[in-house]
């Protein structure tokens, strides 16, 4: 368990007592309670990724669990180029007829996304509906979502392409997804509305007409069907899961009143000068007369003289103003907007300075340790420092508490990199390194050891929570320490 | 050189330490180019400091991308690692990447810089 004492008087104490434990005890390893393999994933990087032709060498991996019980091993896999070819039914223009139209080439994004291979890959059609993807053999699931909406958005599962020369899709007519879209009881035109497959992809857009139709084809499945208003960014986003059935699915979203409000405010350095060109973003926690799904965020800059204006629906918002490295982001939270709102000067705050030391489990100084330390919220930016020879560490983030990473120098293979969260207003932060558990393994590509591939043990959050690079043996040893 | 009492005496003479910039054995893409191939691209440097130097990495984005960052050292080389998600606004972005030395004095970078393409 990660803990902060709030003393670094007591770094001298522990050092001496629980080291004359250590020694007595070595041959027992003391393992934290807490590593919990199958909320861990591991993802492993080639040491090099290009080959000196340009081309791709190797791929990432991900391996969904880990096991600290034995040895693990992980086969990087070098990727091939297939060609592929998309057609599908363009349809004749009569509006939500069931006519199929004709057969033809598509222009489309597809997305590959395959268990155990990092991220997944992009391809888009030519206009002749060609395309090229580098895959790696195995099980993929491909999302195509043509560029016209009225061909249908579709998945197909493909299963060791490795053993293809050419991958032919045919999205055929599909099923209708329409509906209309309302402002106040009145049909909304040139409303945007789009399906988002359930792997996340997102397809064509459709407009409303004058009458405020929209119609989209698909593949019978589970989409997510989207309006984003007429597209300015102000209009709120409403989304809803739905189900299409073999007949398609009449879906209809209904605006209540759109009337904007304008929301000004004037960012301005600790000095009372204004902070030009500062990003911003504004979020709706919820929307009167809107149902719990709908959605608005609105990104901007402020002008030269740190003006924000923006203009939003009624609700209750928060405003975040997202500075570079030197300044405190800050956030003016839950406020209302129901007519015109100033918000007046809003001053930044400097960073501030946290002090500490990280110390291991014995309360002896840890050099040279790493300490990364992330804001909650904001942009996510990160500042980073070493602790001294004394251990010591001094560094200026953003004075708000920061989640911090502590990693051990690469000569202490005995301890986990840790993880704190900061308080700006505690005068002396000391970090005790965990121990954690050693995960050991090796990584191969073609056979051979990998040499510098680096790999990382992350959460379902995306954290690093343990990485390393391999050595000339391709075998990698990190030490784990995942707290619930 | 003094002769001192009937022995070679060496005047200490006082010369600069040089303290060399940090190295980048490999970035990826090596080109200066990212293209977004993928839902999540990965931006990694691995280098190393003649100096044997700590080296701090930062990453300087577009504003509001989706990112994270993990930077590991083993022995002498240091690995750097971005990974950004896919976002249509980055088209014609640039991402740099300054590496500052920590050394207690005249400490030296490196930068590299990517320009984005979106497809």
């Amino acid at each position: 368990m990660s803990r902060i004492l709030s003393n670094l008087a007591l770094v001298a104490l522990l050092g001496g007592c629980a080291a004359a434990d250590y020694q007595l005890n070595e041959t027992d390893e003391p393992v934290d309670p807490i590593v919990v393999g199958d909320t861990l994933v591991l993802e492993v990087s080639p040491g090099r990724e290009i080959d000196d032709d340009g081309t791709v060498r190797a791929v990432a991996a991900t391996v969904p669990t880990v096991s600290f019980d034995e040895s693990m091993e992980v086969d990087l896999l070098r990727p091939f180029t297939l060609p592929g070819f998309v057609t599908g039914s363009t349809p004749n223009p009569q509006n939500r007829a069931e006519v199929p139209g004709t057969e033809g080439p598509v222009l489309a994004s597809l997305v590959f996304r395959a268990p155990g291979v990092s991220g997944a890959s992009l391809a888009s059609t030519a206009s002749d509906g060609t395309f090229e993807v580098a895959l790696v053999d195995s099980v993929y699931q491909v999302t195509v979502a043509p560029e016209d909406p009225r061909v249908a958005m579709s998945t197909f599962t493909l299963d060791s392409p490795g053993g293809l020369d050419a991958i032919d899709l045919e999205l055929g007519p599909g099923v209708p997804v329409w509906g209309r879209v309302f402002e106040g009881g009145t049909p909304y035109a040139d409303a945007e509305v789009t399906l988002i497959s359930n792997t996340g992809s997102r397809g064509a857009t459709a407009l409303t007409d004058a009458d405020g139709w929209y119609e989209i084809r698909a593949q019978p499945g589970v989409y997510t069907v989207r309006t984003f208003g007429i597209g300015d960014g102000f209009d709120p986003q409403i989304s809803a899961i739905v189900t299409v059935g073999e007949q398609g699915l009449r879906y209809d979203f209904d605006y209540p009143d759109l009337a904007l409000q304008t929301i000004q405010a004037r960012a301005l350095r600790p000095n009372g000068t204004p902070l030009a060109l500062v990003p911003y973003r504004l979020r709706a926690s919820s929307l009167d007369d809107f149902g719990p799904e709908a959605r608005v965020e609105i990104t901007g800059v402020a002008d030269t003289l740190g003006n924000i204006v923006t203009r939003a629906v009624r609700g209750s918002y928060t405003l975040e103003i997202l500075p570079d490295l030197d300044l405190t982001g800050l956030r003016v939270t839950e406020f209302e907007v129901g007519a015109p709102v100033d918000l007046g000067d809003l001053e930044l705050a400097p960073l501030a300075t946290f002090t500490g030391a990280a110390i291991d489990p014995f309360g002896l100084p840890v050099a040279n340790a790493q300490v990364r330390c992330t804001e909650l919220g904001f942009g996510g930016r990160t500042w980073s420092t070493f602790t001294s020879d004394l251990g010591r560490f001094s560094l200026d983030a953003a004075a708000t508490s920061v989640s911090c990473a502590i990693s051990p120098p690469g000569d202490r293979t005995d301890l986990a990199l840790t993880r704190v969260t900061l308080d700006p207003s505690s005068a002396e932060n000391v970090v005790e390194f965990l121990r954690g558990r050693v995960l050991e393994g090796v990584v191969r590509f073609e056979g051979q050891p990998e040499d510098l591939a680096l790999v990382e043990v992350r959460d379902t959050a995306g954290r690093v929570w343990g990485s390393t690079l391999t050595d000339r043996n391709g075998r990698f040893s990190v030490r784990v320490q995942f707290p619930q | 050189m003094v002769l001192v009492q009937g022995c070679f005496y060496v005047e200490p003479t006082w010369q600069p330490v040089e303290n060399h910039a940090p190295e980048i054995l490999s970035p990826a893409p090596q080109d200066n180019t990212l293209i977004f191939r993928n839902t999540t691209e990965t931006l990694r440097v691995v280098a190393v400091d003649e100096d044997d130097d700590n080296l701090l990495f930062f990453w300087d984005l577009p504003p509001f991308t989706q990112f994270t960052e993990d930077t590991v050292r083993q022995e002498s080389v240091w690995s750097s690692r971005l990974l950004i998600e896919f976002d249509e606004a980055l088209d014609g972005q640039q991402i740099e990447l300054l590496i500052v030395d920590q050394a207690p004095r005249d400490p030296q970078s490196t930068t590299f810089v990517w320009d984005v393409e979106v497809p």
